[in-house]
């Protein structure tokens, strides 16, 4: 069931902890609420990754190598209130949410582009826009400059909207308590953290193996 | 001495025992916070210049980190509890090797905080110093004026994104553009939490004297005493006990408005659409936010570490734990001040109320 401006509202004003969804700031609910959504908007920090010495991202390096690597080749930026970031045609930064979310074990969200950036070539994020009950923290926005114009994009802009699906029953798995979890409650815009996936420490583990091992007929 | 609270229920400390906890700290554990605090910064600051440094310079800021924990942890054995003196000993002689490394760039927020109180008056130059004491120009702030060719405020780098110590820049600030009486329009525009800021500089300046003590206390009076302020405050560090930005304040919160749903919604509860647009458009005003001002982000802030993050530090067993506390009260500080600017620029101009 996908969540009516009334039902946003209820479980937004709740004293019930286990029902209450969080987003703050809301800085004009009339602007940001819809009839079944609500706008959220661009945050200040953004990651960009410079690739004029970048060849590859090699996952098979040791994580602590390949957090230096993404470190070495992304570069943070942080605006203020009025400071434009300008995204150019075909560019691809991360950024995140202005608002703080906490959803209940029993709310999932959904983050979509609005329509307004969308007919200006602003796609708001690549693949991952479903939101788990139980997050805690900043979304992430992968945004990409579609269009043909450069985009200047000031934090605090309403450049998405969150629909809410309330499940028939809460999750016992909700995102805080998932064991491998790599995005918790972080407050600003996180970079990926694929590296850390448990199927690249097999992945590394059958590589080393096979480096090691001694070449047939030598 | 104070219980800590790792075995309190977040529930518990919704009720108020973060109230009771702040109120109750006592120096020396303030004092042994704000050193292992310190540390826990200075290794953040040394990882953070390890993943962007080139590759010797990431390998001596490794190897620093190595030299930092092993010797906060000998000092932790030595005491029991540990005193203030050993562990700032342990980071002091790690501090001045940071003068080795590359600088990270100031938090962007700085910048806006010090906007806010001084409206473009100083250009906001700000020095983060590889010394945990840094002397210039700290020992000229509030006693007749700065030298004007060297319109900067110095702090040390450790503190560089700790948002609780930023009022010292904002007193080195105030003495910078000749405020009169610097150290209280400060105090009257940051609150009680300056005295805090003073007090555990002065511990890392040598001067763990009772003057320190005594500012510290006076604080914790004026806090307690600063009626809309300190409610406002209190309430907002429950919000951080929680794990929650406290950028803006309800509105709805304000004059005892009950912001419950079923007397917003007028009974309509879930799934109710009751009433016409103007009954929804006057509903969804109970979830306006108005921003946070930075004298109640930072009173919240010191409430939260004396009553909350402070006691779980001290009682807190390794060292990743330790990081994840301090780093967690920086985090949303900084990012609380950062959203407050972003909101209150659009309040300013008109686009929200």
């Amino acid at each position: 069931m996908i969540l009516n401006e009334h039902q946003i509202l209820e479980r937004m004003l709740t004293d019930d902890p286990e029902r209450r969804i969080v987003i703050t700031p809301v800085l004009d609910p009339v602007e940001q609420f819809g009839p079944s959504s609500l706008d959220v908007r661009l945050g200040p920090d953004f990651k960009v990754v410079r690739t004029s010495r970048l060849t590859h991202l090699d996952p098979l390096k040791e994580p602590d190598e390949i957090e230096g690597d993404v470190a070495r080749y992304t570069e943070n930026s942080v605006i203020r209130p009025g400071e434009p970031f300008v995204l150019h045609p075909g560019e691809f930064a991360l950024a995140s949410t202005l608002e703080f979310i906490r959803l209940p074990y029993d709310i999932a969200a959904r983050l979509e582009g609005r329509s307004t950036w969308g007919r200006l070539g602003l796609e708001i994020h690549a693949t991952a826009g479903f939101v788990d009950p139980g997050f805690s923290g900043a979304l992430t926005f992968e945004l990409k400059n579609a269009g043909q114009v450069p985009l200047p994009l000031y934090a605090g802009l309403r450049i998405a909207q969150l629909c809410f699906f309330q499940l028939s029953d809460p999750s016992r798995l909700p995102y805080q308590a998932k064991r491998y979890t790599k995005y918790a409650g972080r407050l600003g815009t996180a970079g990926s953290r694929y590296f850390q996936d448990p199927e690249y420490a097999a992945l590394r583990a059958a590589a080393r193996r096979a480096e090691d091992a001694p070449t047939r007929g030598a | 001495m104070v219980e800590t609270t790792t075995e309190i229920g977040m529930r518990e400390i919704v009720d108020g025992i973060m109230e009771k906890t702040w109120q109750q700290l006592e120096w020396h554990a303030v004092a042994r916070a704000r050193a292992l605090a310190f540390a826990c910064r200075l290794d953040r600051q040394l990882e953070e210049v390890s993943a962007v440094a080139e590759r010797p310079e990431s390998r001596l800021a490794a190897r620093l980190r190595t030299e930092l924990q092993a010797a906060v942890e000998r000092a932790m054995d030595e005491g029991h509890p540990p005193g203030a003196d050993a562990l700032f000993a342990a980071a002091e002689a790690v501090h001045e090797q940071l003068a080795y490394l590359p600088k990270p760039a100031m938090p962007a927020g700085v910048r806006v905080f010090l906007r806010g109180l001084f409206d473009r008056r100083w250009d906001e130059n700000v020095v983060v110093a590889a010394v945990s004491r840094p002397r210039w120009p700290l020992a000229r702030a509030g006693r007749g004026g700065t030298d004007p060719d060297r319109p900067v405020t110095v702090l040390p780098r450790a503190d560089m994104r700790n948002p609780l110590m930023w009022p010292l820049i904002a007193l080195q600030g105030a003495d910078i553009v000749g405020w009169t009486d610097a150290e209280e329009r400060v105090r009257q525009a940051l609150g009680p939490g300056v005295r805090f800021a003073v007090a555990e500089a002065m511990l890392s300046d040598g001067e763990r004297s009772a003057a320190a003590r005594e500012l510290w206390q006076r604080g914790c009076e004026e806090l307690s005493a600063a009626g809309p302020l300190y409610d406002d405050a209190l309430e907002l560090a429950r919000s951080l006990a929680d794990g929650i930005l406290i950028s803006a304040r309800r509105v709805g919160a304000r004059g005892g408005d009950n912001l419950q749903a079923s007397s917003v919604l007028g009974g309509a509860g879930v799934g109710g659409a009751s009433g016409g647009t103007a009954d929804i458009y006057r509903q969804l005003e109970a979830v306006r936010d108005v921003p946070a001002e930075a004298v109640e982000i930072l009173s919240a802030g010191w409430i939260h570490w004396y009553g909350h993050a402070a006691p779980r530090l001290l009682a807190a067993d390794d060292w990743a734990q330790k990081r994840e506390i301090v780093d967690g009260v920086d985090d949303v500080l900084c990012r609380s001040l950062d959203v407050a600017a972003i909101h209150r620029f659009y309040a300013t101009e008109g686009a929200s109320t």
